[in-house]
């Protein structure tokens, strides 16, 4: 006990000690970053709104238009900040890409993933929830920031993160007028757009559950960036009840949800993969003497009907499923009671 | 917390106003809009019409009509849709220094939503939210038992000897309830930076959940005794509680964060009415309290050699909690009826399972270790290392029982009791079943299983991008499993590789091409422990030999995705995704032996969504699941068919299907219509096979009967039209319609032939409450909002 205090201890201190030296370089490195550069010439945002009124007027309105905060593009110039120098562009009369403007939007296929989202990482680089944003899937496969975000829309409607929602989403009458995060995912992940409105699903199209709820996509360590070290770490934030510890476990509960479950939709309650008896029977083959079928029917009211088919299947009687603390092997081993 | 948090929302504002007053350029509310409207809907959920029977065939006694309740739980799963007055409240100020928005909604309904945040852009931002959510499950539910929703449901009639067995068997005379759950997220964080590359962090939240959920247990000693479904009470709370210090430049980051989570349920047994049982009152175990801390640190370094970027995550976690162990279970009798034919199964004693430690102290430690090194070498070249570590241990009281497990026809433990004798534990008033199966529940010492497990993953992946329009990448990795406490596989090696083509090169026209293959293979131990029995091997002569879990047992896994992005012409958008997935199971007789998933999705847009744009979209998902067994014992893989053993096998099929149009018109400047509509159908179910070619070609005379499962079909319409009057003022209409249709040949024992009650034969009745029967709905919704914007 006392080893593992002074471990604890030593630990504690190497982190401390690991922090401090850390953070302690690169605060030198800071100090030796080149300072913001003044803005020079370049023509600002009452010149940009004689043609693009809107863009200014949403970037007026929001906090990169605001001066008190210090790296806002308010401060550098602002749209030249983003968009680069527009002298030409001005001189030009304008047009797409004339003069050298530079445009980050989706749809602009000059600019690579990286260049426009580079863009954005010239100030938020040091953002905290950026901090894995190299190590995710989205910058490997080509997503830039404006793929998802877009600093000139309508933040009304609970928009703070200036979401894009350029493909149509359907979904049932819902009470929220919220523009939920899942419009945005789909416009790439097409296949969720069924999984999500099956009869079995998560509340995602009724706007309590978000995607990024349960994936980070500003980049992660985990597969499919998840926001927890594992699938079931992260099933377990909101399904407290299912932690246990219990007397008797389920193994595959204990390591992997999706052994069961298919978190974004299912045809079957519960979300689950398969409906039970078919789902237990894929580990399950002779608990019971004949196994599934015994003879009796299958289907219920079938002369007659068979009970381990009817209803719940299985889990009729196998209720604690997740895990159980009954008293004995004849009902917690086999999650009875 | 709920009570208080709307005035400390509404006192937040206030502070938060005065803070802004004080700013130096003017506060502004530009953007703000408060809407008011009114709701009116019309619901009709389906019943469960059907018939209580006392025969256990369809033949031998009428059929007694019965229509149950409407469930209306579908329509309103997440949802609230009461009829009344609806608000949203959207105010968004900023200044110069501060901001602030507030946005509510839903005000005084179940699924009412509030948020507040605000902050000084430089320095500190804070939230604080409310979110609530409805989860109804079932409406309408019938029970005999009273009591629903707490830690008793019974009924005062059964009590032993009662004459009347089986009793309850008019569900007209039943009691009826809702299924439904209330959950409820409240909290709050704080983030302060101080203008500097410091940060940090501070969060609390605490979430309730509250209601009634489905809740079953077997009657008697076997699965075919029926059973008996009634509402388990659920009350829980969970508080988090977070805080993340950190540092962060553009060269890197590192920050620690500390979790601490504690879950209490209030009712942590409850006692159902099981007519078998001493008392005729059962035991269930509710989930536990527990209690989670968690440390992580995460590190960043940035703008290393070759543009690369270290990254590594490390965390510590500890789930514990502490509980009495009982040590009665419970003991069942072997069905008999007391008196003989009419009376209801003696009630019998209870056995002290005699459990080595009183206490439960559960202990499971997780450690993790992640670490990422991605570089871009010049040249289009870009690669990734990455290295995952995950290692669960548990650590819990290993508990032994000396009786009270399952054997049928099993030795007796010289510790176990005989059949007869005296009563044992604290049960003062019956003795030991005369049974002769009774000694299944006497068996020698059986531990509990602490299952732990480890896992390492590493892979490296690169890519290179030809030029502007062509990139290829690829991966390998490999994943490694360690367990302790699951004896059929201890050992899982996965191996998989994936190589990916994206081609830009037509302006009009993207493509992507990924394939991917996985190989799976476990150290298969087939004389693992199994059936009833904790120390009994599976044997050559046991169909459990032969089996493997389809988690663990040998896989090679194709699959093929195709993306294809084509604008055709001006205003045109055309998206097609194809994907196909196959697992081959192999090393095998019974089991899973093969699953096959495809998914086709299509998305056709026309116009410009700032006058008129219609969408179409299509899915088609079809997976198949194929499973092998064996019926009979002795068994096999090589052994021929005959009347009473032989092979079967189910195909399982699923099927989604979804189709929908969406239009967007903006025919004035002032007004704005949408309209959308899509179906979306579910279905398949299972086919079955059998190796027995005599009689009928099932089991004992049985018939093979292919019936389907969740089959479904939905269909909505939405209108909206928003009219904005001037400035200020938009006014919006809007008319919604939902059907939904459910079919499914496993809960045609509640609605078909059997509702409710269930009569089997014999002492093998069983008593359901209709849970998840018919969910299926129509809707209506009309609803008028006025919203002004300031």
């Amino acid at each position: 006990m006392r080893n593992r205090k002074q471990l604890s201890a030593a630990a504690a201190k190497v982190l401390v000690a690991v922090f401090v030296f850390t953070g302690a370089a690169m605060q030198a490195a800071l100090a030796q970053q080149p300072t913001a550069q003044a803005a020079g010439a370049p023509p600002g945002p009452e010149v940009c709104a004689a043609c693009h009124e809107a863009q200014v007027q949403s970037y007026a309105t929001s906090i990169h238009g605001q001066k008190g905060h210090p790296r806002s593009p308010a401060n550098a110039g602002g749209c030249v900040a983003c968009h680069g120098d527009g002298t030409e562009h001005v001189k030009a009369g304008g047009g797409r890409g004339v003069g050298g403007i530079r445009n980050p939007s989706p749809s602009n296929k000059a600019m690579t993933a990286d260049e426009k989202s580079q863009v954005c990482m010239n100030c938020h680089s040091s953002d905290r929830h950026l901090a894995f944003w190299d190590a995710g899937q989205h910058k490997k496969n080509d997503v830039s920031c404006s793929n998802c975000h877009n600093p000139h829309t309508d933040r009304s409607l609970n928009n703070d993160k200036m979401l894009r929602a350029d493909v149509p989403a359907a979904s049932p009458y819902r009470t929220t007028v919220r523009q939920l995060g899942y419009e945005t995912c789909i416009a790439c992940h097409r296949d969720l757009r069924a999984q999500i409105n099956k009869p079995s699903h998560h509340p995602i199209i009724e706007g309590k559950v978000q995607c990024h709820n349960c994936h980070e996509p500003h980049g992660a360590m985990t597969p499919v960036m998840l926001k927890a070290e594992s699938q079931r770490d992260l099933c377990l934030t909101c399904h407290t009840d299912k932690r246990g510890p219990f007397i008797w476990n389920h193994a595959p509960a204990m390591e992997n949800c999706a052994t069961c479950h298919t978190p974004h939709g299912s045809s079957h309650n519960r979300l689950l993969a398969q409906k039970p008896p078919a789902l237990c029977a894929d580990c399950h083959p002779g608990g019971h003497t004949h196994g599934l079928y015994d003879g009796r029917g299958t289907i219920p009211g079938v002369n007659p009907s068979n009970i381990r088919f009817e209803g719940s299947g299985c889990i009729n009687c196998h209720r604690q499923i997740h895990g159980s603390n009954a008293p004995s092997s004849a009902f917690g081993r086999f999650f009875m009671r | 917390m709920n009570r208080k948090l709307i005035p400390f929302l509404v006192g937040s504002l206030f502070v938060a106003t005065a803070a802004s007053a004080a700013d130096e350029d003017e506060f502004s509310w530009s953007g703000s809009s408060v809407g008011i409207g009114v709701r009116s809907t019309k619901q009709e959920g389906g019943t469960r019409n059907g018939a209580s029977a006392t025969s256990s065939t369809v033949t031998t006694a009428p059929l007694a009509p019965f229509t149950g309740p409407q469930d209306k739980a579908k329509i309103n799963e997440y949802r609230d849709l009461s009829d009344g007055v609806t608000g949203t409240i959207d105010l968004i100020g900023s200044g110069k220094q501060n901001y602030l928005r507030f946005f509510g909604e839903n005000l005084g309904y179940d699924d009412q939503f509030l948020n507040l945040r605000g902050g000084d852009y430089s320095n500190y931002k804070y939230q604080v939210f409310q979110d609530k959510m409805p989860h109804n499950l079932s409406w309408g539910a019938l029970t005999p038992l009273s009591g629903t929703g707490t830690a008793q449901v019974s009924v005062p009639g059964a009590a032993p000897g009662n004459p009347a067995y089986p009793p309850f068997q008019n569900p007209a005379t039943w009691q009826q309830f809702d299924y439904k759950l209330q959950r409820q997220v409240t909290g709050g964080n704080f983030d302060f930076s101080g203008n500097s590359p410091w940060n940090f962090r501070a969060g609390y939240n605490e979430t309730t959940m509250q209601g009634t959920r489905p809740l079953s247990g077997r009657l008697g000693t076997g699965s075919g005794n029926g059973m008996i479904e009634f509402g388990a009470p659920v009350d829980y709370m969970t508080k988090d509680a977070t805080l993340d210090f950190g540092y962060s430049v553009k060269k890197g980051s590192i920050s620690v964060n500390v979790l601490n989570s504690r879950f209490s349920n209030s009712i942590d047994t409850m006692q159902f009415t099981n007519f078998y049982m001493q008392n005729n009152l059962d035991t269930v175990y509710l989930p536990p309290d527990n209690m989670l801390n968690r440390v992580g640190l995460n590190a960043t370094l940035r703008e290393l050699p070759a543009s690369s970027t270290l990254a590594v995550r490390g965390t510590w976690s500890k789930l514990t909690n502490n509980f009495g162990v009982t040590a009665g279970a419970l003991l069942p009798t072997n069905n008999v009826l007391n008196p003989a034919t009419t009376g209801s199964p003696a009630g019998v004693g209870i056995l002290n399972t005699n459990p080595s430690s009183s206490t439960f102290d559960g202990d499971i430690e997780t450690k993790t270790a992640s670490l990422s090194y991605t570089s871009n070498w010049g040249g289009g070249l870009d690669s990734k290392l990455f290295y995952n570590y995950y290692d669960a241990k548990n650590q819990s009281t290993l508990v032994t029982f000396d009786k009270g497990g399952l054997l049928t026809g099993g030795a007796q433990s010289p510790n176990c009791p005989n059949p007869g004798d005296a009563a044992i534990g604290t049960a003062p008033a019956f003795g030991w079943p005369t049974s002769s199966n009774a000694n299944m529940f006497c068996i020698a010492q059986h531990p509990n299983s602490l299952f732990s497990y480890n896992k390492h993953d590493f892979g490296v992946e690169g890519g290179w991008r030809v030029n502007r329009a062509n990139k290829l990448s690829g991966g390998l990795s490999s994943l490694a499993t360690e367990r302790e406490g699951r004896e059929d596989a201890e050992k899982t090696d996965e191996r998989r590789a994936w190589a990916e083509y994206k081609n830009s090169v037509l302006d009009d026209l993207s493509a992507r091409l990924k394939v991917a293959y996985v190989q799976r293979r476990s150290d298969f131990n087939p004389a693992r422990p199994v059936g009833q029995n904790p120390f009994a091997d599976a044997t050559p002569a046991q169909v459990p030999y032969y089996y493997r879990a389809y988690d663990v047992s040998n896989a090679n896994q194709p699959a093929v995705k195709l993306v294809l992005d084509w604008a055709p012409a001006p205003m045109w958008d055309t998206s097609l995704e194809a994907g196909i997935r196959q697992t081959n199971y192999r090393d095998m007789s019974y089991g899973r032996t093969h699953d096959d998933r495809r998914e086709y999705n299509l998305t056709v847009s026309y116009g410009d969504p700032k006058a008129f744009r219609i969408t179409a979209l299509a899915n088609y998902e079809i997976v198949q699941f194929d499973q092998v067994y064996r019926n009979g014992n002795p068994a096999s893989g090589a052994s021929p068919n005959d009347a009473s053993n032989f092979d079967w096998s189910t195909t399982n099929t699923q099927t989604n299907r979804m189709m929908g149009l969406i239009a967007d018109w903006l025919p004035r400047e002032r007004l704005a219509l949408k309209a959308s509509w899509f179906w979306v159908t579910t279905g398949g179910g299972v086919h079955f096979n059998s190796g027995n070619t005599s009689g009928t070609g099932g089991y004992a005379g049985g018939p093979l009967v292919d019936y389907v499962t969740d089959n479904t079909q939905k269909q909505v319409l939405n209108l909206k039209g928003d009219y904005q009057f001037d400035k200020q003022w938009t006014g919006t209409l809007g008319y919604a319609q939902e059907k939904y249709d459910y079919n499914d040949d496993q809960m045609k024992g509640y609605q078909g032939f059997y509702p409710y009650y269930q009569y089997l034969g014999g002492n093998n009745s069983s008593w359901f409450s209709g849970a998840y029967a018919n969910p299926s709905y129509r809707l209506q919704v009309v609803y008028m909002t006025a919203t002004y914007k300031f």
